[in-house]
């Protein structure tokens, strides 16, 4: 074939063309996060000093608990099993909600994104509804839909919702024109043209405004489970107060730390593979990378 | 082919071109040149559909069934690619919306006459700008467009990338008897490659040269007649305008 032959040798001339750095760019492409052991360091000398203090009497007891009391409160609830319980009864609540509102947001957020006159109606209304500061819904749900799951689930959903929907809004509306432009010369109209284009193109957007989504739900289940719950980490909590057990707190709190970031991690991974062909600058430096 | 019949297009009260003729004739390289600014996008724009013309029309040829809309194919200053495809979904999203049965076949014997065969599964971000555009051509050409538009495709390349895809592109248009409108701000590109050259000055833009460019190929720059064009279209370009 002496046109690709012809090229070929001229790849060998030009300084811009492929070459021994696609190896390295291939290898940069497999980069992955390594384990940060400095970043424990300081939590490691905290536990200590605390376990320390408290023994030592510097620290109330009452108030503060100790990292063993803490340990033997999480050995306690998987002993008699009731942490899955709780864990359960929160998980459920936090993916009812995460799923409906992000439902909710990927279908409004589509329209509004995509239809002039479903923006100019429907966006100033989102607007003034999310600048309601989130927990003064909570009396208003309560009083509409009781104090059971469906008020806790549609709390978390109204949560979850914005940051997505805000999210697809705006990054459907500044899809890249030139991209559209060769779509439509392609002859791509429509639902293939948002299919094809606008939904690609969104993609790291969508992923950002889950993740906050997914956050989101999470500080809205604490509120929701406050309203009145008789299993779940903000149950643990609210009992840990009235009954004045420390260890109980700071072990619900923990758990939500832990649950927050595995649900956080399990959405990354899925959106590091989802945009692998982002051309994102990644430092090399794993500290950057090991979130 | 193609015939463009006294189109004028103004946005708002700013009139970009006007009253512009043109015929493309077939399986020839029509090359426009003009300083930026002149109109070149707009007028390839609305060949390629993108845009309305504020009045004239566009004339497609015609066969015994009446108008036929050519296909077209399209390659702009920047390769254009989506990042999320893979060098050969590019290629294939040329086929449009509904695809082709052999569209992953086609798409690699493309690539491989553009000298990519073995990028396929490469994404744009690992692309050289010389190997980005060259994918774009492969859209382009993926469909057998009747008609190929290039703006200034090859502008942001470096000099060396650039002539030699110039070499490449007159391969491709004698191995598929291509019809190609290239439009350009390079006078010595225009001269290589070109059948007929126009000249589009002037605010709003207008035609007006027209040369018929019959220097056999492949085309030498050292060659004293190529110089000679350059000169006489650089001499089209700039008369009239103060120095
Ligand atoms: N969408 C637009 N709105 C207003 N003016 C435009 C628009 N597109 C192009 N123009 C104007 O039209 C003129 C010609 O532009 P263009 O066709 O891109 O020129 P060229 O490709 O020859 O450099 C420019 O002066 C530009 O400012
Ligand atoms: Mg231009």
């Amino acid at each position: 074939m002496p046109t690709s032959s012809l090229l070929r040798s001229a790849e060998q001339v030009g300084s811009s063309e492929p070459g021994p750095q696609t190896e390295a760019l291939r290898a940069s492409v497999k980069r992955r996060p390594r384990w940060n052991a400095l970043g424990v360091v300081l939590p490691a000398i905290a536990l200590i000093g605390w376990e320390v203090a408290s023994r030592l009497g510097w620290l109330d007891r009452t108030i503060t608990s100790s990292p063993t009391e803490i340990l033997a409160e999480i050995y306690h609830l998987l002993w008699t099993g009731q942490i899955w319980v709780h864990l359960w009864a929160t998980f459920v609540r936090v993916f009812s909600g995460f799923a409906l509102g992000s439902a909710v947001a990927i279908v409004l957020g589509v329209v509004t994104g995509l239809s002039q006159i479903a923006y100019r109606l429907l966006n100033p209304t989102i607007h003034a509804l999310r600048s309601v500061p989130s927990y003064a819904w909570v009396p208003l749900f309560i009083l509409w839909f009781g104090i059971f799951e469906t008020s806790k689930i549609l709390l978390i959903a109204l949560g979850a919702f914005f940051p997505l929907y805000l999210a697809l809004v705006s990054s459907i509306r500044s899809v890249d024109r030139k991209l559209v432009e060769v779509a439509l010369v392609n002859g791509f109209k429509g639902w293939n043209l948002a299919r094809k284009i606008f939904l690609p193109a969104s993609l790291p957007a969508i992923f950002v405004g889950l993740r906050q989504s997914l956050g989101l739900a999470w500080m809205f289940v604490v509120a929701a489970e406050f309203m009145g719950a008789t299993h779940g980490l903000g149950f643990l909590l609210i009992d840990g107060q009235t009954t004045g057990r420390p260890a109980t707190l700071i072990t619900s709190v923990l758990l939500f730390a832990l649950c927050g970031k595995a649900t956080d991690g399990c959405l990354a991974w899925v959106s590091e593979r989802a945009l692998h062909w982002q051309d994102a600058y990644h430092p090399n430096s794993p500290e950057a990378r090991s979130d | 082919m193609v015939t463009i019949d006294r189109i004028t297009k103004a946005y708002g009260s700013s009139s970009v071109i006007a009253d512009l003729r043109l015929s493309i004739e077939p399986q020839q390289v029509t090359v426009m040149v003009g300083t930026t600014g002149s109109g070149k996008s707009t007028l390839l724009r609305i060949l390629a559909g993108l845009e309305r013309p504020t009045s004239g029309e566009i004339r497609w040829d015609s066969d015994h069934r009446g108008i036929v809309r050519p296909n077209l194919g399209i390659v702009f200053q920047e390769p254009r690619l989506m990042p999320w495809l893979n060098v050969r979904q590019n290629v294939e999203f040329g086929f449009g919306p509904a695809g082709h049965r052999r569209s992953a076949e086609l798409a690699d014997e493309i690539l491989e006459q553009v000298g990519l065969e073995s990028f396929s599964d490469y994404y744009p971000r690992q692309l050289s700008g010389g190997m980005a555009q060259r994918v774009a051509i492969a859209r382009a050409l993926v469909r057998k467009p009747s008609l190929l538009l290039l703006d200034e495709p090859f502008s942001a390349l470096d000099a060396l990338t650039r002539s030699r895809l110039q070499d490449h592109l007159m391969e491709l248009f004698a191995r598929h008897s291509l019809t190609m409108f290239f439009v350009t701000h390079d006078i010595e590109e225009a001269v290589a490659l070109s059948d007929t050259i126009v000249v589009i000055k002037g605010r709003p833009g207008q035609i007006q040269h027209r040369f018929r460019i019959d220097l056999p190929r492949p085309r030498s720059r050292q060659d004293p007649a190529f110089m000679v064009w350059k000169e006489r279209v650089l001499a089209a370009l700039t008369n009239g305008d103060s120095p």
